[in-house]
């Protein structure tokens, strides 16, 4: 059964900027799409692209200055800030900026669950936290009670994602979890995403600008340049026979080991 | 193992108290963990500040006006001795009596004044840009209409239209007028620290904006208010001081602040007879801002300006 | 997400601001449209602060328990019948406007400032019945030619000795510099007495406190005594207000001086003295926000300090009237204190738009 999660409809962002000589400058113009349970959508796009303004949008960061989120039917104007993150749900770039520097690593584990899982006792949310932590490939006795700097950004990144998933949410908005944690663990990330979409049927929202890690992972992928949708479609068609010529142009400058001289 | 026991055994306390006494017990813990020295030097002066009170408690010193009497003639002008530290004035009471009170009421109303700046300071520049729109606006604006307004004319002014000035009245004004360069600085902070991810994982955990503002960003601003707290805290006893030698300031004889007994002893001043009497209590405001300045620097240097990023 | 937003805003505005700053001439450069505004704006925000200030000058005294008039009734009518009291006291309300509504007087009050510069007569039984005006403004160049000095050269000299110590940290330097903060740190006017018992009681340098200043006059004996007593105020402002600066300078020079294009050139091989010139230069700049702060207290210590000093400033006058309640006096010297702090203000914020760059030659809007 193929069922809708999330509907963006003509999604705008403006900024205005001076105060006598008014200046526009879209973030987001005109975008809309869905994604369906249990789907991997990647949005693809440079930097400055308006990948990152869907995103904080969509996780109600940043208000759209026109346009519509549609949560499983629901206008999002209409959730209760606590029910909408207990459907949707985010991790970000930078791993190290998403602690505070203050508080240990269960900091931001213990927050989520408090406001997700408040009437669970703490043997039990102790097992939760546990779980959610073996899940994502990581021990509690490893990574618990240590400070944010003393664990690396793949470990970080990781316990942010089983963050997300003590809510239990349906969609998770993954904005370029992978581009500042080293190699080995972004291979995980992108396995655990990928595992989290076929066991528990997860939709992600993947933003990247990595043609291959969206070839990799995404089952639908939509090109975005300077905030408007350039390109949609299945993975393939649009890696294998991009239409547009911004497309062609991504395509072409990625690296190649195997491309043959010509 | 020995991390997750220490969990599970701190959890259950943390169940039966409130969410702000959790909040408040981790900010504390994380101050003492990250700021070692200040602690200690902050905690030295509150152990003074117990000393003076205790001090000022024992009947040979409680009372500073008390005139005392050798034989049958009064104790007037005498010079310093092993009876009076600090010597006599002509109304026999005891400097050094009269300057212990001060002192210690001039920390009060140091740390009294300090607080009332701080906390005006937080308000306007940590929960102006937090609540966001126009509480925003106007914060900003109301805290530059204040940077650039006369204050010492104005508490001059307002203190000189008051027929009674008690010391409250007196730190009040002081207070609410010397927080406008805190409260810029804690919001030049608060703004990159606005868009750091870790408030908006806060706000994806559904917390509301008052609490993310106190337990997120008040503990990372923290350097910055202890430092507003140590600053204000000196520009009140010396303001103080100040209005209270040009006689403006609470001139009942209940709470003698060290500007008070420079102002009591005001004909004593420039004689050369009498340093006892009118150098004193200046060399102890000196020890006292001198004091808060080493704490106050001592938080600068934990300012690393290599971590200065985001300016 | 306001970071991508100026992000973008930036990069929008270099381009623009290339293509602007070829069609300019020289002129136009320097007094360019963004200087305009800045002197526009800065005019409106200051005079917005200015007529709050007057505003608060008029409200606080009647919001004050007790009629200005109390003091006058008590020195005029005591030992009079209750009857004869009673007509003078409304004698004397009409005469000074107090028996009509709040916000008459308050229009009266603007009216007689902005239109004729007046703010009623002083009754200081020395000079009774003088428009304060004329009182107050003689008194004015006092207290100016002190704090204006004090204000420039604390500031050089404060920001050369916090650069001289944060280049080069040896324990000579360190030394002066601990001595220049302890004097910041003692109380101001207790410093002024014991800095008038160094130089008059024991060195006799300046001419006693005792001894008043005369009125100024173009002759070269009365300049000479008016200089004699101005040079202490001077010292010990300038003494007092050193410290501050050098703070500040201290840690911006450590900052630049471990930055990135120091390293870079001292490794291309410049020479020392042109290294601490470029990072003297970059570690004043930011110094200059802190002017505003540093005149408002120089004037606020300037005003306590002519009290203790006995220079006939308008502190001494203020200060005067506070103790006689001589209310017209009081509001004239508070005004005229504004004035002074607003005007100032406004100079130096034009003065820093003048010398930032980005400012001066414009190009960014908004």
């Amino acid at each position: 059964m193929v069922e809708e999660i999330i509907r963006i409809e003509n999604l705008t962002k403006r900024y205005i900027s001076g105060i006598i000589k008014q200046k526009e400058t879209y973030g987001a113009l005109d975008v809309s799409f869905d994604i369906k349970r249990g789907e991997i959508l990647s949005l693809v796009g440079e930097s400055g692209s308006g990948k990152s303004t869907v995103a904080n949008m969509i996780l109600r960061l940043l208000k759209p200055t026109m346009g519509n989120i549609i949560l499983l039917g629901k206008n999002i104007k209409e959730y209760k800030i606590k029910k909408y993150y207990e459907n949707v749900q985010g991790i970000f770039q930078d791993p190290y900026s998403s602690y505070n520097f203050f508080y240990k690593v269960d900091h931001v584990l213990n927050q989520a669950i408090s406001h997700s899982l408040s009437w669970v006792d703490i043997a039990e949310k102790e097992r939760i936290i546990s779980n959610t932590l073996e899940i994502v490939g990581l021990r509690g006795t490893e990574t618990l009670g240590r400070f944010p700097h003393q664990l690396s950004g793949g470990q970080l990144q990781r316990i942010l994602l089983a963050r997300c998933l003590l809510f239990k949410p349906r969609l998770l908005i993954a904005d370029e979890p992978t581009s500042m944690v080293d190699a080995c663990a972004r291979a995980e990330i992108l396995n655990l995403l990928k595992k989290l979409k076929d066991k528990s049927g997860i939709s992600v929202l993947f933003i990247t600008h990595d043609i291959g890690q969206a070839q990799y992972i995404s089952d639908r992928v939509i090109v975005m340049k300077k905030g408007e949708i350039v390109e949609r479609g299945p993975t393939n068609d649009v890696f294998l026979n991009p239409k547009n010529d911004y497309t062609q142009n991504l395509l072409a400058s990625v690296p190649s080991i195997y491309r043959k001289w010509a | 193992m020995t991390f997750e026991k220490k969990i599970l055994l701190e959890k259950p306390e943390e169940q039966e108290r409130s969410s702000v006494s959790i909040m408040l017990r981790k900010v504390f813990q994380a101050i003492k963990l990250r700021y070692k020295t200040q602690f200690t030097l902050i905690m030295g002066l509150v152990v003074l500040v117990i000393i003076l009170e205790i001090l000022t408690k024992i009947p040979r010193l409680s009372d500073p006006f008390y005139s005392y009497k050798i034989g049958a003639s009064y104790a007037s002008n005498l010079p310093p001795s092993w009876d009076f530290w600090l010597g006599t004035d002509t109304g026999s009471h005891d400097i050094f009596v009269m300057i212990l009170h001060g002192t210690r009421n001039s920390i009060y109303f140091g740390i009294g004044c300090a607080l009332l700046s701080t906390t005006l300071a937080i308000l306007l520049g940590v929960f102006g840009p937090f609540v966001g729109g126009k509480a925003d606006t106007l914060s900003s604006f109301i805290t530059n209409i204040f940077m650039v307004f006369p204050q010492l004319p104005f508490i001059f002014f307002i203190a000189s239209l008051m027929k009674t000035r008690s010391w409250v009245t007196v730190m009040i004004i002081i207070g609410s007028f010397s927080w406008p360069w805190a409260a810029r600085s804690i919001r030049s902070q608060v703004l990159t620290l606005r868009e750091r991810n870790f408030i908006k994982v806060s706000k994806m955990s559904a917390l509301g904006n008052m609490r993310i503002a106190f337990s997120e960003v008040v503990p990372n601003v923290l350097t910055y208010i202890l430092l507003v707290f140590c600053i204000s805290f000196g520009i009140g006893i010396i303001t103080e001081a100040g209005i209270s030698m040009l006689g403006l300031g609470d001139q009942g004889q209940n709470f003698i602040t060290l500007g008070f007994v420079m102002w009591y002893h005001e004909p004593y001043n420039m004689s050369p007879h009498y340093y006892n009497i009118w150098i004193s209590p200046g060399i102890v405001l000196v020890l006292i801002y001198l004091v808060f300045f080493v704490i106050q620097s001592s938080f600068i240097n934990t300012f690393n300006p290599r971590t200065r990023e985001n300016k | 997400m306001k970071s991508i937003e100026t992000n973008i805003l930036e990069e929008e505005d270099s381009q623009t601001k290339t293509s602007l700053i070829k069609q300019r001439t020289t002129t136009q450069k320097f007094i360019s449209n963004s200087f305009l505004r800045l002197v526009v704006t800065k005019l409106i925000f200051y005079f917005i602060i200015f007529f709050i200030a007057i505003s608060l000058a008029f409200l606080i005294p009647r919001l004050v328990p007790g009629n200005p008039l109390d003091y006058i009734n008590q020195l005029g009518s005591t030992g009079l019948p209750p009857s004869y009291q009673e007509q003078i006291r409304t004698y004397m309300e009409q005469l000074f406007g107090l028996d009509q509504p709040i916000w008459v007087q308050y229009w009266r009050f603007l009216e007689a400032f902005f239109l004729h510069g007046d703010f009623g007569l002083s009754i200081d039984l020395d000079t009774p019945g003088q428009p304060v005006m004329d009182l107050i403004l003689p008194t004015l160049p006092y207290t100016l030619m002190v704090a204006i000095p004090t204000l420039i050269i604390t500031f050089f000299l404060g920001n050369l000795i916090g650069a001289w110590v944060g280049y080069n940290e040896t324990k000579p330097r360190k030394v002066i510099y601990y001595i220049v903060l302890t004097m910041g740190a003692a109380p101001f006017y207790w410093f002024a007495y014991v800095l008038a018992t160094i130089f008059i009681t024991q060195l006799q340098l300046f001419p006693p406190l005792s001894t008043s200043v005369p009125n100024f006059a173009w002759d070269w004996a009365v300049l000479e005594q008016i200089f004699s007593h101005f040079w202490l105020p001077l010292i010990l402002l300038i003494m007092v207000n050193t410290g501050g600066w050098s703070t500040g300078a201290r840690s911006m020079m450590i900052y630049e001086r471990g930055s990135g294009y120091i390293l870079y050139s001292q490794k291309l091989g410049f020479k020392e003295s042109k290294l601490r010139k470029y990072a003297y230069r970059n570690s004043l700049l930011p110094q200059f926000t802190g002017l505003n702060m540093n005149f408002n207290n120089i004037i606020g210590q300037t005003l306590i300090l002519e009290v203790v000093l006995n220079w006939p400033g308008l502190g001494k006058v203020m200060i005067d009237a506070f103790s006689i309640n001589d209310y017209a006096m009081i509001i004239g010297t508070f005004v005229i204190v504004i004035f002074i702090i607003v005007i100032g203000n406004f100079l130096i914020d034009i003065s820093y738009g003048l010398l930032d760059p980005r400012i001066r030659i414009g190009g960014q809007e908004g």
